[in-house]
């Protein structure tokens, strides 16, 4: 029963996209109905999933190992750690949250559009539990194609540039991927003489240097463009500014995520060598990342590519603690990672609701809408904490750790990455600032509504995990840490070197507290902070 | 220099002449004329490799039956004078023709001046065996070895013939635009008597 | 005098024989039966395909007429292919019987199974002459079928430039196969090979040292003559005429069919027949590198050029010469894998480019229009044919899980494993490379017909009305795109045993 788990939440939204298939296409309620049913089972798969969970164990579970191409030694190999476990618990959620949030957004082409979500839903999932090579690839491009949809059919005024651009250069990195997987392949059969592309036993392969510096290359350009990394950004605002509520709080939530996941699962474990190699110039890029989104969301007079341009900044954050190399950096990162999708996941809602009632995200267009729509505000203000990082909520904990991280590894990473944080509170505020507060200037924000059940149920769920994140992480990062630590033992494996530096930083006691466990560093921190 | 290399050379430059004239007249009748001149330079060639039958083959068939049925039918056609081919080719395919024709000879010259020219003239097999080319051994292949390939390529004319009845068939007298109303008209009666 | 017949094994030819002698009834049923029911020939070819089908899986392997029928494993792949590709081009015909062929409604379906019949024969001959007859009798149906709609100026064109470029590719082929035959004295493929490898010729030099100028001429000729066939630049320019003014369901059959019976051409010539001056691995390896500049130019140049082209035939057929590189990337390949790949990609292509082109052929026929931008707002009218038609222009692009993603990775990860086996190899790295990107830019066309389907507003969409025949060979082809490139298992599987057909030269 067990081995069923990860196949059925992968494939349960597809069923339904298959089952909706056969729903007319004017019945909306009914597809409606379907698809929210379809995704609530699904997160509930995944939470039953998340309960059996056992946060311990090092190593992968639930495995499934079945043959598929057998004469290329293809296997359907399923499996979870800490870190793939709370990425789909986020794409679950997220799921559902934008079925109600799309309830009567979307208006043309329901049917089509609710397939398409389900469809994407079945790909993020099958990236997040994949163990084969093959698989993962599979996985990686099926949701490219929903995602061209769902971005050019229901986006805004630009939306086929926008769809083509996004569609373009992920598949110029993923293609580059698929070449240096089959040399992995190949090398793999010359080294053990089988052929496979399990992840699992391709971790073991020595591998000579300057191969890995290629072959990271390869998947690093693949995965840098998804999340985005600087210089590889330029897609990103135009595909979030055109795509719908929904589309953007996926690509943000979830799809952005790809990227990283892809790092810490593919390009560390494989090729640990080059990752010590490149680690230097992918953290000056996060760090210029961090410092360049959050200009550029300075001066944004659109609400919506300020959200946009602010994700390069926090992805910059999470590339930076990944490549930080320690055991902080990596927590933190795969925290912030969840801690984004809830934040600019919520954030990009959150636009999509004043565009609904004023169709337009201009921020001179508003002003002085904590008078009109209290309820509103008190959410806005909550998730722009959230995103900024105080204490208490997600963001802090998140960017504390990756912070503590980039100074281990070196001090001025730390330094200049800290900049970003201050910037990322005076452009946030500011916006918040000049949305909410003031006089209401502009006479058709008189007589808005404010949000109403539905929307306040989108969304009640993301403050919650906000808060819970914010103050009682531990549960959260007792399943990354074993997954961390088995990444960084992957890195640390490759020079003896670096080994050693990277082991001193994670038995260091941080700050002071007698275990190594992050988790009692932010305990004391918190009380610190209090 | 023997009187066999002679002849060679003259059948040769013959054939070459031929085949080269046959496609510069703009004349249909002139053209079968050439392409006869050249088939029968090239029969001689064949006789002189010992492949009498062959080079009987292509005098009584080629240059005789077909090419008189050529020209029956271009008589039969009226096609008197120069023929209208069109207009002029433009500047560029036309370039591009003689490039391509310039380098393909000079790399014709190139390969065959690097050859061996004397192993060419005697060629792998040396002298031909005993009743080489005559009727009956080409017979005998063709019927026991090359079996296969001689009903393939019954196969091919039968293919021929039908392609040909297609293609000739429906091209009835008169302009383009009778003809498709007439095959609509046929449409229209189809439809009715189903 | 006696006569000593060689060991004819009829039998073996069972498929072949029984297709031809029912393309002849069909023919024969049309004129004597006054044409009372329009589709009724039709549905007599495509009852004789599945027979034929029938027949196959009964069909032993083995060799007939000596050693010049060889019904090996590869023509028995390849056979599935020329009947599958038959049976949907005849089955997207059904369109057009009722107005654009009417009288000879007959020839036409008759001359399709007599062109499968030429490609069952070419697949299954190990020797020169019968695979040249073959593959007379796979284009010259073709020069005909192009040029079947009379009335309509640009089929006519097609028709000749077709019948003119294929004589004179085939007078090329012909040309550069008698030089072989003069030089090793024989025309059995098995034989040449081994002479070529064993004894000092006067063309080629067993030590692997150097080609003489006689044999460079002969390997040219067939490379041309081949070229043409599969068209791979610079023998390509005839392609988007032909396959523009052919009615849409023999365009469908030339990309697919015509197209598989070059490969087995070239298969059989050049891997199996000259293997020792073909391997890329070997020393002087001058006529792998030809054959890879080929297919990246093919790539690159039909990649680029479908992007400008606002006629969706014109625009698949530069992708076809775009696939025609790729396949022969797998050609490059002399591994367990090559062959194997180029196998499963044909299959994939067959799929996909067939239902692609029933497609066009049923909107063209409905609307007389070609143009990719009269696909507009096809989802709103017509989604199962959107839906369709995106499958197969993501199968094309290559996004899995789609067969044609698993085709193209197949044939990337035979010609790495080359790469990887031989000191010398880079340039196949290369070949790789050449291919990656050019797939962006064909993601970019494909994606654009995709654009217009769905996202463009029109004030008068297309309104197609379907006909039960044509939807079925789509949906034939969406099941064979879709269950293959989930479960690529079985056709990996039965592709898998080519490879052994070209003897134990591969590692």
């Amino acid at each position: 029963m067990e081995d069923l788990f990860l196949t059925i939440v992968t494939f349960f939204p597809l069923l339904g996209a298959v089952v909706l298939l056969f729903v007319p296409a004017n019945q909306h309620s009914t597809i409606k109905g379907t698809s929210l049913i379809v995704a609530f089972v699904t997160m509930l798969f995944s939470f039953w999933i998340y309960n059996r969970f056992d946060p311990v164990a090092s190593g992968m579970q639930f495995e499934v190992n079945l043959p598929w191409v057998q004469s290329l030694g293809i296997d359907y190999h399923l499996g979870i750690d800490g870190i793939s476990l709370l990425l789909i618990v986020l794409t679950t959620v997220l799921t559902v949250l934008c079925v109600i949030a799309a309830w009567h957004s979307v208006t043309e082409g329901v049917k089509g559009f609710f397939i398409s979500m389900l469809l994407l839903t079945t790909g993020m999932i099958g990236v997040f539990v994949s163990l084969d090579l093959f698989l993962f690839y599979v996985f990686w491009e099926v949701m490219l194609v929903p995602m061209y949809f769902l971005i050019g059919v229901w986006g805004g005024p630009r939306r086929v540039y926008a769809a083509i651009k996004f569609v373009l250069f992920t598949m110029f990195g993923s293609l580059l991927m698929l070449v240096a997987l089959l040399y992995v392949y190949f090398e793999y059969q010359a080294f053990a003489g089988e052929y496979t592309f399990d992840l699992l036993k391709i971790m073991n392969m020595p591998l000579a240097y300057h191969p890995q510096l290629w072959l990271f290359g390869a998947f690093a350009l693949a995965f840098a463009i998804k999340v985005p990394l600087f210089p590889f950004h330029t897609w990103l605002p135009d595909a979030h500014v055109q795509a719908p509520t929904v589309g953007s709080v996926i690509l943000a939530g979830v799809l952005l995520k790809m990227g990283t996941y892809g790092f810490l699962r593919i390009c560390m474990p494989l090729f640990p060598d080059a990752t010590i190699a490149y680690m230097p110039y992918i953290c000056i890029l996060a760090i210029i990342a961090i410092i360049y989104g959050a200009l550029v969301s300075m001066v944004q007079r659109d609400v919506k590519s300020l959200v946009a341009f602010s994700s390069v900044s926090h992805m910059g954050f999470v590339m930076l603690g990944m490549f930080s190399l320690n055991l902080q950096g990596v927590e933190g990162a795969v925290l912030q990672m969840i801690n984004h999708g809830i934040s600019t996941g919520a954030l990009f809602l959150i636009v999509g609701m004043i565009y609904e009632r004023r169709h337009t995200r201009m921020i001179e267009d508003f002003g002085g809408l904590a008078k009109v729509m209290p309820v509103f505000a008190t959410f806005f203000m909550i998730v722009t904490l959230s995103s900024i990082g105080l204490p208490f909520t997600n963001g802090f904990v998140g960017e504390f750790l990756i912070l503590l991280g980039a100074f281990k590894a070196n001090t001025w990473y730390g330094v200049l990455a800290s900049s970003g944080v201050i910037l990322a509170a005076c452009y946030m505020l500011w916006m918040y600032q000049r949305v909410v507060y003031g006089k209401v200037t502009n006479p058709k924000n008189q007589n808005l509504k404010d949000l109403s059940a539905r929307e306040r149920l989108v969304l009640i769920p993301l403050v919650v995990l906000i808060f819970w994140i914010g103050i009682y992480p531990s549960p959260f990062l007792n399943r990354i840490e074993p997954a961390a630590k088995q990444v960084l033992s992957h890195v640390g494996k490759a020079s003896t070197v670096q080994l050693n530096e990277s082991y001193e930083i994670v038995d260091v006691p941080v700050l002071g507290a007698s275990s190594d466990d992050a988790e009692a560093a932010l305990a004391e921190l918190e009380g610190a902070g209090r | 220099m023997n009187l066999d290399t002679v002849i060679f050379i003259v059948s040769a430059v013959v054939a070459v002449f031929g085949a080269t004239m046959m496609i510069a007249q703009r004349n249909p009748v002139a053209s079968v004329l050439y392409l006869i001149l050249s088939l029968v330079a090239q029969a001689v060639c064949y006789v002189q490799l010992s492949a009498l039958f062959l080079g009987a083959i292509l005098v009584v068939v080629y240059a005789g039956a077909i090419m008189v049925l050529f020209l029956f039918v271009i008589m039969l056609l009226n096609l008197r004078g120069s023929e209208d081919l069109g207009q002029p080719p433009k500047a560029l395919s036309r370039f591009t023709k003689y490039t391509i024709g310039i380098l393909m000879t000079l790399e014709l010259v190139f390969i065959i001046k690097g050859a061996p020219l004397k192993a060419m003239a005697t060629g792998l097999i040396g002298k031909a065996p005993d009743g080489f080319g005559s009727v009956e051994q080409v017979a005998r292949l063709m019927f026991t070895d090359y079996l296969y390939p001689f009903e393939l390529t019954g196969v091919l004319l039968l293919i021929a013939v039908v392609g040909a009845v297609v293609v000739a068939k429906s091209r009835k007298p008169g302009d383009p635009e009778e003809t498709q109303t007439e095959e609509t008209a046929g449409t229209n009666t189809n439809e009715a008597g189903s | 005098m006696e006569f000593q017949l060689p060991e004819i094994n009829l039998q073996l030819m069972a498929p072949e024989i029984f297709l031809f002698l029912w393309a002849l009834a069909v023919m024969a049923f049309d004129v004597t039966t006054k044409r009372k029911s329009s589709s009724t020939a039709g549905n007599l070819a495509l009852v004789g395909l599945a027979v034929t089908g029938v027949i196959m899986v009964f069909t032993d392997q083995g060799r007939g007429f000596g050693n010049m029928f060889f019904n090996d494993s590869m023509a028995v792949f390849f056979k599935v292919i020329f009947l599958a590709a038959a049976f949907m081009a005849i089955g997207s015909s059904f369109g057009l019987t009722h107005t654009r062929i009417l009288n000879h409604r007959g020839e036409y379906f008759g001359l399709i199974l007599l062109s499968t019949v030429g490609m069952m024969f070419l697949a299954s001959s190990s020797e020169l002459i019968s695979l040249y007859i073959g593959l007379e009798l796979t284009t010259i149906p073709l020069f005909v079928l192009a040029a079947f709609f009379k009335d309509d100026r640009k089929s006519v064109e097609a028709g000749i430039k077709y019948l003119v470029v294929g004589a004179f590719s085939s007078a090329l082929l012909l040309y550069g196969l008698s030089f072989i035959y003069g030089l090793t004295g024989t025309t059995d493929i098995a034989q040449i090979r081994s002479i070529l490898a064993h004894s000092a010729v006067a063309g080629f030099n067993p030590a692997y040292q150097e080609s003489t100028p006689i044999m460079v001429m002969a390997v040219l000729a067939i490379l041309g003559g081949i070229g043409f066939k599969l068209a791979l630049p610079p023998f390509h320019q005839w392609v988007p005429d032909v396959y523009e003014g052919a009615p849409t369901p023999i365009t469908a059959f030339l990309s697919v069919g015509s197209k598989a019976a070059g490969l087995v051409a070239f298969a059989k010539i050049m891997i199996m027949g000259l293997y020792d001056l073909y391997d890329p691995s070997k020393a002087p390896n001058d006529w792998g590198i030809l054959v890879g500049v080929m297919a990246a130019a093919a790539m690159i140049v039909g990649n680029v050029l479908a992007i400008r082209q606002t006629n969706i035939k014109r625009m698949l057929a530069y992708s076809s010469i775009a696939h025609a590189g790729y396949v022969m990337v797998g050609m490059l390949a002399l591994n367990s894998l090559g062959l194997a790949s180029v196998g499963y990609y044909m299959f994939a292509y067959l799929f996909t480019n067939m239902g692609a082109f029933a497609i066009v052929a049923l909107i063209e026929d409905r609307t007389g229009s070609c143009e990719i931008a009269s696909y507009a707002g096809l989802s709103k009218t017509s989604p199962f044919l959107a839906i369709s038609m995106t499958i197969f222009l993501l199968s094309l692009t290559g996004i899995p899980p789609l067969a044609g993603f698993f085709g193209k990775f197949y044939v990337f990860a035979a010609a790495i494993k080359m790469a990887e086996t031989g000191s010398g190899l880079t340039w196949i790295y290369w070949l790789v490379g050449v291919g990656l990107v050019t797939s962006v830019f064909a993601l970019y066309y494909y994606a654009n017909v995709m654009r217009t389907m769905y996202f463009v507003e029109t004030d008068s969409p297309l309104k197609v009305t379907m006909s039960p025949m044509a939807v079925a060979v789509i949906v034939i082809g969406v099941v064979g795109v879709v269950v293959f490139g989930l479960n690529p298992q079985p056709i990996v599987q039965f592709a898998s045993d080519m490879p052994a057909a070209l003897g134990a030269l591969l590692p």
